[in-house]
């Protein structure tokens, strides 16, 4: 990967103007542009648990999003495409801190956190997309009582 | 009346280029996250697009020299190069978004995803660049964009602690780190001060085909226009600091961002919102799709514009049509719109010094603009402006690499 | 313009002429841009036509995505020695915030080709309601132009000439570009502009040609003027204004007839000293 990130950015060279500091400007935004889309992987305990603590704020952030949706319904193709959104969400962030590798011991009572969010979200999309949301009250309670588990949690691992 | 509806210009920047798919994600986001406590970025890059798109709509009526005409003509064919280059880039970065955007409002609607409405929304937006008139396309999303209006109704409805968004203004929360503070502030600028803005002002001042008894046409444009696109943002941003920021949800997609909508007025206020979404997105498409065209066109010397036929200003046309072509082929990689639209925006703020320093020197220039040259307010602003946007275009990458684009 | 009665008009051809966009006279079209000046005459040269087109701004831009312009532009024009656009400076009928250029100069190659089998082709490209249309469209003529035929070779123009044919030192863009030498052989600067003067031989019946007068030399790498050297009043933003002319205090004027004209190649060579020149703020 970085050899390629090496040719791109001598070939660029060769074509900008000999101004050093547009030049410097240049190359930093093709390198940002490169890196970006890069993932790190986690280094030690510290970073593991403030990599674990990021992930329970998004994901108590994505259910209080639902919660909002699911307490105050507007259309049905409104709030399906809301809950469409978070369990994309959802899922990729389970994707992405399942895929890091932990240091010395993952951490369980997350991941059991996380992916019982994208059940129940999911489970609500079903809903939304068949019969409808029977009990909206109960719904938003549980997705209320995760979020604050799951923040609680965000907030020792910081 | 004509008054009146020639300052429709100004609108449809306002709406379409001020507050297109970029001002409402970002908004939306750092009101979220930081409440109201960048504000005073929106107030500062209002200001600054004022001052810059005054001076090109004046060069444009007095010069009939549209943006990035004075771009080449003054750094040269290579430093022009490397503007066109990184301007095309953002533009079609940009590009790609609001038909993001503009599908997304379809699928809002009709529950159908918003990835099938893409090629509708390309081939609408082509449609209406190639046929419609200029006044008439500009008139009829400028006021179609002004039913985001409603996010201001909303928050008055939502009844928010106004003491407590006072107390934001001056307050950042503590849970957020320094550069992720300014990461957000750079992108609410880049937001604000987009170059496509001052492209499509000053060409469109030409194709209206401007002169020197426009100009206060051309002031009204800009001093009712931006500062109008200013408030929609400060409301947007207000909007999402009394939804989302108390539970701490911070939106993902554009369905989420107009949810404080859906919360203050229902499920009406959710479709007008969808409505003036649409319009923004929309009319920011064609803007950013002709910007492509002018930037190309008015670098390289070619015939551009909408006020001749599309026969006698091929290259433009052309241009315009790949231009379409690529953005929704890049959108169709099913790439999340709102990712794209950070990123253009950053990139935008990097870019930024290299469109409005040849916009400075020449409003200054009297070969060009006789007696209507800059004033002192002007260049003492344009002098603060220019400093500020080469700190700013310093400091863009380096803030995204460092926050992780603001995670 | 300011041009004085008994005095002939001045212009730089950096400021004044390069990068600025030519508009045909008649309907107000875009042509080009001038992407170099070409000049005639070695001994006193004066500017004799605009060059446009990716035949002459490739070079100009340099490096391989140059050569890259060049190429692909010789590789696809038709003709065997495809050479850049021209247009005669006798037939410039204003110089302004662009150049106005009279007679009946046709469009580019490539707008010509892409209007023919890109945009053309599809409806409603010739701007009339649709359904109404005939089958006259594309190749039909643009407004206020009978008689032009695409893709035919104009008489206004001499016949193709390559830009290798044209020697570096008759290129303003070359001359834009040299390292000025001093007598003792020392490097005195850099051609940052050339002043123009229009009183050269007649072009045409009643024009004068834009005489090369001399050469402002700034010390290397201070890059370009934008003018402001020459500021005289009115308002301008002043710290701009005040960084440019400290990059360019040390900034000279030589005179045409001060430099060594036996130097087509290389750099140019001073016949007086340096500090013996005028120095800009003089001016």
């Amino acid at each position: 990967m970085s050899g390629v990130i090496n040719e791109a950015l001598v070939l660029l060279r060769a074509c900008l103007p000999a101004r050093p500091l547009l030049r410097a400007l240049l190359t930093a935004l093709l390198t940002g542009l490169l890196t970006a889309g890069c993932v790190s992987p986690a280094w030690d305990q510290h970073d593991y648990d403030l990599k674990a603590g990021a992930t329970a704020e998004t994901v108590a952030a994505n259910l209080e999003m639902a919660r909002l949706v699911v307490a105050h319904p507007h259309t049905a193709a409104y709030d399906k495409t809301v809950l469409t959104d978070v369990v994309d969400t959802l899922s990729s962030v389970n994707a992405q801190f399942g895929g890091i590798q932990p240091p010395v011991e993952p951490a369980g009572d997350l991941t059991d956190m996380t992916r019982q969010a994208e059940d129940m979200v999911q489970d609500l999309l079903f809903d939304q997309r068949g019969p409808g949301i029977d009990d909206r009250a109960k719904a938003a309670a549980g997705l209320e009582d995760l979020a604050k588990r799951l923040r609680a949690y965000a907030e020792a691992h910081q | 009346m004509k008054r009146m509806l020639a300052v429709t210009l100004g609108i449809l920047t306002a709406i379409g280029g001020f507050v297109d798919i970029g001002d409402l994600v970002a908004n939306a986001v750092v009101g979220s996250r930081f409440g109201m406590s960048l504000a005073w970025v929106v107030i500062v890059g209002v200001i600054g697009i004022c001052v810059f798109a005054e001076m090109s709509g004046r060069i444009a009526a007095v010069s009939q020299r549209p943006v990035f005409d004075l771009v080449r003509e003054r750094l040269g064919p290579r430093t022009g190069l490397v503007n066109l280059v990184a301007s095309f880039a953002v533009n079609l970065l940009t590009l790609a978004a609001e038909i993001g955007g503009a599908a997304v409002a379809f699928e809002l609607v009709t529950g159908i995803n918003y990835l099938l409405w893409v090629p509708l929304v390309a081939l609408m937006a082509w449609l209406v660049m190639w046929r419609v008139k200029f006044e008439s396309m500009e008139r009829v999303f400028g006021l179609m964009g002004l039913a985001l209006i409603v996010f201001a109704v909303a928050l008055w409805k939502l009844g928010p602690s106004w003491g407590e968004l006072a107390h934001q203004v001056v307050h950042p929360p503590s849970d957020e780190g320094v550069p992720t503070y300014l990461y957000y502030a750079i992108a609410l600028l880049g937001a604000a001060m987009t170059p496509y803005e001052v492209f499509f002002f000053s060409s469109g001042g030409v194709e209206e085909r401007w002169t020197r008894k426009d100009l206060a046409t051309s002031r009204a444009n800009v001093f009712v226009g931006f500062p109008l696109g200013g408030f929609l943002s400060l409301a947007i941003a207000a909007c999402a600091a009394t939804v989302f920021l108390p539970v701490k949800a911070v939106p993902e997609s554009l369905a989420q961002v107009v949810l404080p909508v859906g919360l203050g007025l229902g499920t009406i206020g959710l479709i007008v919102v969808i409505i003036g979404v649409f319009a923004a997105t929309f009319g920011a498409t064609l803007e950013t799709a002709l910007s492509a065209g002018y930037s190309l066109s008015q670098y390289f010397g070619w015939q551009w514009g909408k006020f001749v036929r599309p026969l006698e200003a091929a290259r433009f046309h052309a241009t315009v049509l790949v231009s379409m072509i690529l953005a929704t082929a890049l959108i169709l990689t099913t790439i999340d719109p709102v990712m794209v639209t950070e990123y253009s925006l950053v990139f935008s703020a990097a870019a930024l010094p290299l469109t409005y320093l040849p916009v400075l020197m020449i409003a200054n220039d009297p070969d060009y603009m006789g007696d209507k040259v800059n004033g002192r307010m002007s260049n003492t602003l344009g002098t603060f402006y220019m400093i500020l946007l080469i700190v700013v275009s310093i400091a863009a990458i380096p803030l995204m690499l460092a926050t992780k684009a603001g995670q | 313009m300011s041009a004085l009665p008994e005095s002939a008009r001045v212009l730089h051809a950096h400021l004044h002429l390069m990068d600025r966009q030519v508009v045909r006279e008649v309907d107000g079209r875009l042509l080009c841009k001038v992407d170099d000046l070409e000049l005639a005459d070695r001994a006193n040269p004066y500017v004799k036509s605009i060059l446009a087109g990716p035949l002459a701004l490739g070079p100009r831009i340099g490096g391989w995505l140059g050569r890259l312009m060049v190429g692909a532009t010789e590789l696809l024009r038709p003709e065997e020695d495809p050479g850049p656009y021209r247009i005669r400076m006798h037939l410039v009928s204003n110089i302004g915030s662009a150049i106005t250029v009279g007679g009946d100069p046709e469009p580019l190659a490539l707008e010509r080709w892409v209007r023919d089998h890109i945009i053309g082709p599809i409806p409603g490209s010739s701007g009339e309601r649709p359904g109404k249309h005939s089958g006259e469209r594309f190749d039909e003529h643009p407004a206020g132009h009978p008689g032009e035929r695409p893709g035919k070779a104009r008489p206004t123009h001499a016949g193709p000439t390559r830009l290798a044919d044209i020697p570096d030192e008759l290129r303003m863009s070359h001359l834009l570009d040299r390292v000025v030498i001093d007598p003792s052989g020392e490097v005195a600067g850099q051609v940052a502009d050339v002043r123009l003067v229009q009183d050269g031989p007649l072009l045409g019946e009643a024009t004068q040609a834009l005489r090369v007068a001399g050469y402002i030399i700034a010390p290397s790498h201070t890059g370009q003027l934008f003018g402001y050297e020459r500021a005289r009043g009115g308002a301008r933003p002043a710290l701009v204004s005040a960084i440019i002319r400290r990059l360019h205090r040390n900034s000279v004027y030589a005179t045409h007839e001060q430099l060594d004209p036996s130097t087509p190649d290389g750099p140019l060579k001073l016949r007086t000293p340096r500090d013996r020149l005028l120095s800009l703020t003089e001016l």
